[in-house]
């Protein structure tokens, strides 16, 4: 896919062209070093870059502004990736060759006025914005207990503890929040202009010369180099197993995997066909055997994230059948050694193909694209191709044995055997 | 085959019914991925009806029309649909709703062989004793995961309190209790009645050739020889206007409390298109309750109130069903808030206009994604009878008086509340 690189003061701008479509994406991406704190400060902050900006000073004025545009999407979020966290605005509007000239421009400045230009009074944010902010950070994390999926999730990452710091629990992270103040909130938002780096892209049907110039006007900063996102490496460890009871019907299942001292070509290869061999899908050995074969299941897959070096292998099932389950996981793991056939490699790679040809149908998706190659080390689409045709059988089995089972987390719920539900 | 063109969004798009029946639409786009849909009008809501040929209405337990979708995935003689898709590369899957059942394939190579899987997928029953019991665990397991989720209970237990005699009532998936009692024979009954290509629409966009395409299912079809059935008799219910119970509490070990409050709102004295009645509704709630709305600036200031109040609308028999939720620290007076909200029925021209201008954006986002276009094609057909071809200018034919008009002869009193919450709090 190609693209064009404009450097600007301090910030690099990329254009992907395409003429497929009828809208246009613009992403402003802020990379840092992962903190327990930062992770906090970038959930409220993102909150109140979202209802208020220096021009509409509440959400509804924001909205109204918006719809005006015909209705521009802007998405403020972050997302921790290995040792780094990327802090971004999503924007998507319509063309203005299908709405009114002069509609480009205006949402352009619509979206970033979300970052550049906050509400902000006497170096601290709006205190009324801050304070729903804050307020409604805090309840998510109190809510997070009534569903035993997030929970579950939630949980399993605190028992891998693999960051380079102990991770802040439910009651930690809001204890931390509870002290932070419009102020200090303040100085982590002018952090994202000083100790970041910050690379924008804007993808479809576009004059480069003429959204430069918007873009130079509004963005202002001193911002770090760009770099790539950075790994964590793992090491193998006793089994941790950890079982919590909950008032539910169906027990959560949750078993961490790590893969340990991967080659970068077993790290962005292999252990993806691996991981699709054992829990990606229907033909996958777990999804045969636990749901088709032994019918313990409505689901059961695994999870790769392989910027923290890890799978996490997810299903729900009754607790009676908690220790068959885990079992049966243990057994598939031990086969992926031996039992790996040429035709699971080749569905897995069809598959990987596949999902490559059709990123081009997706202007989101040929956006992140350019992003991850931008921002990790993902190689380009004919690299990724042909990296994949060399990968062997031999490859995934020799790479199960640098696979190690690190938590098994049961979060077991009451059996009623739907006596509840009736 | 008859070539017709969705106005102002540059997409053509080709109609064609067989000679059993099955009504074909493809749009080709120029996109790598093709997309195909088939479509049953069997959904959960159907619960009683006459099979081909038998003088008798055959009941069927509640979660029927879910089971089958499981079930279409199991072959005679080791036909395995979901490794021929997984050997292709293709994403696959199926779902059921209160309506129908639908199944799609999207991959950009070996089209006509994904094609002939999807085919193959429903013309091919095969439902034994031992390959229903086993479905049955993995069923129990998928609805065990729904009524665990508050907010899903609080939604079952809703559309259980707003219905008397629809069986839209019941949830999609069933209970643990009635799955047990489904049998081949009934299935077969089922399949029999409803999987007949006359029942049926088949909706492929994206990467495809219309000629060769429709070439390619006439042929398959030939080797089948469907016979023609007679129409589809299914059980009719008389349904009052009022709610079947007006308020229900669940006690859970939750932090918050969840809300819902269904609306029943009886349409047949409207004497208008109902594709615009159902615009008019959509744009009069989006005004109250969407983003732009005092309500949601209300709710956005209120800390009590810890996500906005979203809705869900859905058309049932000569109702339409209007779900409202949210999470809530206390339910002090959300119910009313809602109440006063829905039946003020006042609102500017000024709003309607922007919610207007947002509705066009949203139509020009859908028609350059192949599973939107897809899906807006599908829907429209099974909802409406036909593709909406001109609903460009439909939406920009719409008008503020004639909005007012419909709103004003709506009845929104009959009502429905339901709070998970824990107990003693």
């Amino acid at each position: 896919m190609n693209y064009t690189k404009v450097e600007m003061n301090g910030y690099n701008l990329y254009f992907i062209k395409t003429k497929k479509f009828k809208t246009i994406n613009i992403a402003a991406h802020f990379k840092e070093t992962i903190t327990n704190e930062g992770k906090i400060y970038s959930d409220v902050l993102r909150r109140v870059l979202s209802y208020a900006t220096g021009h509409y000073h509440n959400l509804d004025d924001l909205n109204r502004a918006g719809m005006d545009l015909y209705g521009p999407s802007v998405r403020i979020g972050f997302l921790e990736s290995g040792l780094d966290r990327t802090f971004y605005l999503n924007g998507s509007f319509v063309n203005e060759k299908y709405t009114e000239k002069g509609m480009n421009k205006k949402s352009i400045e619509y979206i970033l006025s979300h970052i550049w230009d906050p509400y902000v009074k006497d170096n601290a944010f709006d205190k009324s914005v801050f304070d729903l902010s804050l307020h409604e950070y805090i309840e998510s994390l109190n809510s997070i207990k009534d569903n035993p999926d997030r929970y579950a999730e939630e949980r399993i990452w605190e028992e891998i503890d693999i960051r380079p710091y102990k991770d802040f629990n439910i009651d930690e992270s809001i204890k931390f929040a509870k002290n932070i103040t419009s102020e200090d909130l303040y100085e982590y938002y002018l952090n994202l202009f000083e100790n970041n780096s910050l690379d924008i892209f804007i993808t479809g049907d576009t004059d480069e010369k003429e959204i430069t110039k918007i873009i130079e006007k509004i963005v202002k900063g001193h911002f770090t180099p760009s770099y790539k996102n950075r790994y964590i490496a793992v090491k193998p460890r006793n089994i941790k197993e950890v079982v919590e009871t909950i008032d539910t019907e169906q027990s959560r299942l949750n078993i961490a995997l790590k893969y340990v001292d991967l080659t970068d070509f077993e790290r962005k290869y292999v252990s993806l066909v691996y991981n699709n061999i054992l829990g990606g899908g229907w033909d996958s050995k777990l999804n045969r055997v636990v749901r088709e074969e032994n019918s313990l299941c409505y689901y059961i897959y695994a999870m790769r994230k392989i910027n923290f070096s890890l799978a996490i292998i997810s299903s729900g099932i009754d607790a009676k059948n908690a220790d068959k389950t885990i079992k049966l996981v243990k057994k598939q793991l031990d086969k992926m050694h031996t039992e790996i056939s040429e035709e699971d490699l080749a569905r897995v790679k069809e598959i990987y193909y596949n999902a490559l040809t059709e990123l081009e149908d997706n202007q989101t998706s040929i956006s992140n694209n350019v992003i991850s190659m931008i921002s990790s080390d993902t190689d380009s689409i004919e690299d990724r191709k042909a990296n994949m045709a060399k990968v062997t059988v031999d490859d995934v089995k020799k790479l199960a044995s640098k696979v190690y089972i690190d938590t098994i987390y049961l979060l077991e719920g009451k059996n009623l055997n739907g006596k509840e539900n009736v | 085959m008859e070539k017709k063109t969705y106005n102002h969004l540059d997409l053509d798009i080709y109609e064609e019914t067989l000679d059993n029946g099955l009504r074909i639409f493809i749009c080709p786009m120029d996109r790598c991925e093709a997309f195909a849909k088939i479509t049953t009008l069997f959904g959960s809501s159907i619960l009683e009806f006459k099979p081909p040929l038998k003088d008798e209405y055959v009941k069927i337990p509640e979660g029927t029309a879910h089971f089958l979708e499981h079930k279409m995935f199991s072959k005679e003689d080791g036909l395995d649909i979901m490794s021929i898709y997984q050997k292709n590369g293709a994403v696959n899957n199926a779902y059921t709703t209160a309506h129908v059942t639908s199944y799609y394939f999207s991959a950009p190579t070996k089209f006509e062989e994904n094609l002939k899987a999807l085919l193959d997928l429903v013309t091919k029953p095969y439902y034994t004793k031992e390959n229903v019991a086993k479905e049955q665990g993995i069923i129990d397991q998928e609805i065990k995961a729904s009524f665990d989720n508050p907010e899903e209970k609080a939604y079952y237990t809703t559309i259980f309190n707003t219905f008397k005699n629809l069986p839209y009532r019941y949830p999609v998936a069933g209970y643990t209790e009635s799955i047990k009692n489904i049998t081949p024979e009934m299935l077969y009954d089922a399949y029999n009645t409803f999987y007949h290509p006359s029942n049926m629409i088949l909706t492929i966009t994206g990467n495809v050739n219309p000629e060769k395409t429709i070439e390619f299912i006439k042929k398959y079809y030939q080797k089948l020889d469907y016979k023609k059935i007679p129409q589809i008799v299914t059980k009719e219910y008389d349904e009052p206007k009022e709610v079947f119970k007006d308020k229900e509490i669940i006690y859970r070990e939750i932090n918050h409390k969840i809300i819902e409050n269904a609306y029943k709102v009886y349409l047949k004295d409207i004497d208008l298109d109902y594709y615009k009645v159902r615009q008019y509704i959509e744009i009069y709630l989006l005004i109250k309750f969407g983003s732009i709305s005092k309500f949601h600036k209300k709710c956005f200031e209120d800390k009590n109130i810890l996500s906005p109040v979203s809705f869900f609308m859905d058309s049932v028999g000569d109702y339409f069903f209007i779900d409202f939720s949210t999470m809530v620290i206390e339910e002090k007076d959300i119910f009313k808030q809602i109440y006063d909200n829905l039946n003020d029925k006042k609102f500017t021209k000024e709003d309607f206009n922007l919610i207007l201008k947002n509705a066009l954006r949203g139509i020009i986002v859908m028609s350059e994604n192949v599973s939107g276009v897809n899906n807006s094609i599908d829907f429209q057909v099974r909802e409406y009878g036909n593709v909406i071809y001109d609903i460009y200018e439909i939406y920009k034919s719409l008008n503020y008086e004639e909005c007012q008009k419909v709103i004003e002869a709506l009845d929104f009193t009959h009502n429905t509340k339901t709070i998970v919450t824990k107990k003693n709090s």
